[in-house]
């Protein structure tokens, strides 16, 4: 009788331990279902975009990528923040057509050339280098400048202090890089620093003046390895990276 | 180069025979008409300085007709007396111009009058004083807060609001005109009339005097008007607790237009005149003060884009406090 007993309850325990590690794994595995990104490749497509205004003599020429990520709902942020920095460079090429160029019959013409530099299932990295050809002027006018998305967070990175281990890193960081691409320039630049993540490096740019020669604008760009700031990049960043 | 013409009236001497102490004087010039009256008697010389009206020119002579009348005001009777003649004023010359004309009036009471006092004939002489300067305009608070120009080099230059300029001429559908204050002080610009005629330039700017700010490293905080505004510098960088000049804005920051909410925010403001600190909207800071509350970035932006420290590069003063 006892040894019945005794072997009902060892087999109820067993039971009751088996459901219960059932039960303790299935809601872990839910929770973890929702809290482990999955990680997704986007897909980049390409499209090239004319416009042309006769009456205003201004031909823009775009080449303008268009990020897919399959089950996510992030393509539209990223496509937007895509637009809108294309809409500033557009607009601000117009005004300046209207405002400087001399009008001599020719046409005015905007280039952007935009580049994905990294595109990893967390971070999308993309450069745009748009160069204005303003009529009567001679004139060498490009400038390259950036945007990265934060997939997972569906957020543009405006400075891109998130990217580092803390926003004293990304001071350091903006330091040294602004010192590297000015280190071999001759003058007295007075610029802002643009940079992005790139494949094992980061792209970076200076664009303001340079007084020594009477304002005349400057626009400076380099790709540095990886081994200029690693130091200071968020570990999961420079994983992605790297 | 576009001059302005400023005509005063500056003294009046009363001469000859008196005619009576209330006298009135009348200016009519190129349109524009001054009346005063003052109390004076015969062998003064009365000090005025009256501004009779001020006139926009482009040649080298500036001639233009005046009339002057001088009226001895009386209860029944005024005696009256005018001229009619031309000013010549040197417009190359800026130092003060004078023209002095002589009116005569007699007096012209009833005959009973006449035959017991006699014809007295009052002599006045007016005075105008000319002054030469170059019109001063100023650009205009626009959109992004920028007005685009072009120099001598075609470069393009963009020039913040409420540049005080002098304009010089007009060529080709372009208004050139000189900056008289900021970084592009004494360069030859020039911007496109807009819509082919009319000016981007505006009259009538008041500055207002220089700000005075402060910002609190240790609160991190910058405090204008009794405001607070939240800020971030950079603590391996730090400021230096002292006094520093804010500058009037150099050129377009294009790191400011990742902050559209803060709708001017690549108007940036330098702080000192050496090295690259700003005041700046922003998150982060890598030396510079930022303003984290991009939001309110147009209420800085106001109160330092029209002040002036007099120094024709400064809008106000700094003080980083710990």
């Amino acid at each position: 009788m006892n040894k019945k007993v005794f072997i009902i309850v060892i087999a109820t325990i067993t039971i009751f331990g088996c459901l219960f590690y059932w039960f303790w794994s299935y809601d872990n595995k839910v929770v973890s279902n929702g809290d482990v990104y999955v990680p997704i490749q986007p897909v980049i497509k390409w499209q090239e975009i004319t416009v042309t205004e006769p009456e205003s003599k201004i031909a823009i020429h775009i080449n303008i990528p268009r990020v897919i990520i399959h089950n996510s709902d992030v393509n539209n942020e990223i496509n937007l923040g895509i637009k809108r920095h294309i809409e500033y460079i557009k607009d601000y090429f117009i005004r300046d057509v209207i405002m400087a160029a001399i009008d001599n019959g020719e046409t005015n013409i905007l280039n952007i050339e935009t580049e994905v530099l990294l595109s990893t299932p967390r971070l999308i990295s993309i450069a745009f280098t748009s160069t204005e050809n303003f009529t009567g002027i001679v004139n060498d006018n490009s400038k390259r400048t950036f945007m990265v998305f934060d997939i997972i967070n569906n957020e543009s990175l405006k400075e891109g202090n998130e990217l580092f281990r803390d926003d004293v890193a990304w001071a350091r960081a903006v330091t040294i890089m602004k010192k590297t691409i000015l280190a071999d320039y001759q003058g007295e630049p007075n610029c802002d620093l643009f940079f992005t993540p790139k494949q094992n490096g980061v792209a970076v740019s200076c664009i303001g003046v340079d007084y020594s020669l009477g304002g005349k604008h400057i626009s400076l760009t380099k790709d540095m390895p990886i081994s200029v700031i690693k130091g200071f990049l968020d570990p999961a960043v420079l994983a992605d990276i790297q | 180069m576009l001059k302005f013409v400023q005509l005063k009236l500056s003294k009046i001497k009363y001469n000859g025979d008196s005619v009576g102490r209330d006298i009135r004087i009348e200016i009519d010039v190129f349109g524009k008409f001054l009346r005063i009256d003052k109390r004076i008697k015969t062998g003064t010389v009365a000090e005025m300085n009256q501004e009779v009206g001020r006139f926009e020119t482009d040649r080298e002579l500036f001639q233009t007709n005046i009339l002057i009348s001088v009226i001895e005001k009386d209860l029944l009777f005024n005696n009256t007396g005018s001229i009619t003649d031309s000013i010549k004023v040197n417009t190359t010359d800026n130092q003060p111009q004078h023209f002095t004309f002589e009116i005569q009036v007699r007096e012209s009471r009833s005959l009973l009058s006449r035959l017991f006092w006699g014809k007295r004939t009052a002599i006045f002489e007016v005075t105008l004083e000319a002054l030469v300067g170059e019109i001063e305009l100023y650009t205009p608070d626009i959109k992004d807060g920028w007005l685009v120009t072009r120099d001598k080099q075609d470069e393009f230059v963009s020039l913040p609001a409420y540049i005080m300029v002098h304009p010089t001429h007009i060529k080709n559908g372009r208004e050139y005109f000189i900056p008289v204050e900021g970084v592009n002080r004494g360069e030859l610009l020039s911007a496109p009339l807009e819509n082919g005629n009319s000016s981007y330039l505006i009259h009538n700017v008041k500055h207002e005097p220089a700000i005075s700010a402060q910002y609190s490293i240790s609160e991190k905080v910058f405090i204008l008007n009794g405001k607070k505004y939240k800020a971030d510098d950079d603590s391996k960088n730090p400021w230096q607790k002292g006094f520093y000049d804010i500058e009037i804005p150099d050129y377009p920051h294009g790191g400011g237009l990742i902050y559209p909410e803060a709708v001017k925010g690549t108007v940036w403001f330098k702080i000192g005149y050496s090295g690259e600190r700003y005041l700046h909207p922003g998150r982060v800071s890598a030396g510079c003060i930022s303003i984290t509350e991009t939001t309110r970035w147009m209420e800085i932006y106001n109160a330092f884009i029209k002040a002036r420290k007099g120094d024709f590069m400064s809008v106000g003063i700094l003080e980083v406090i710990d």
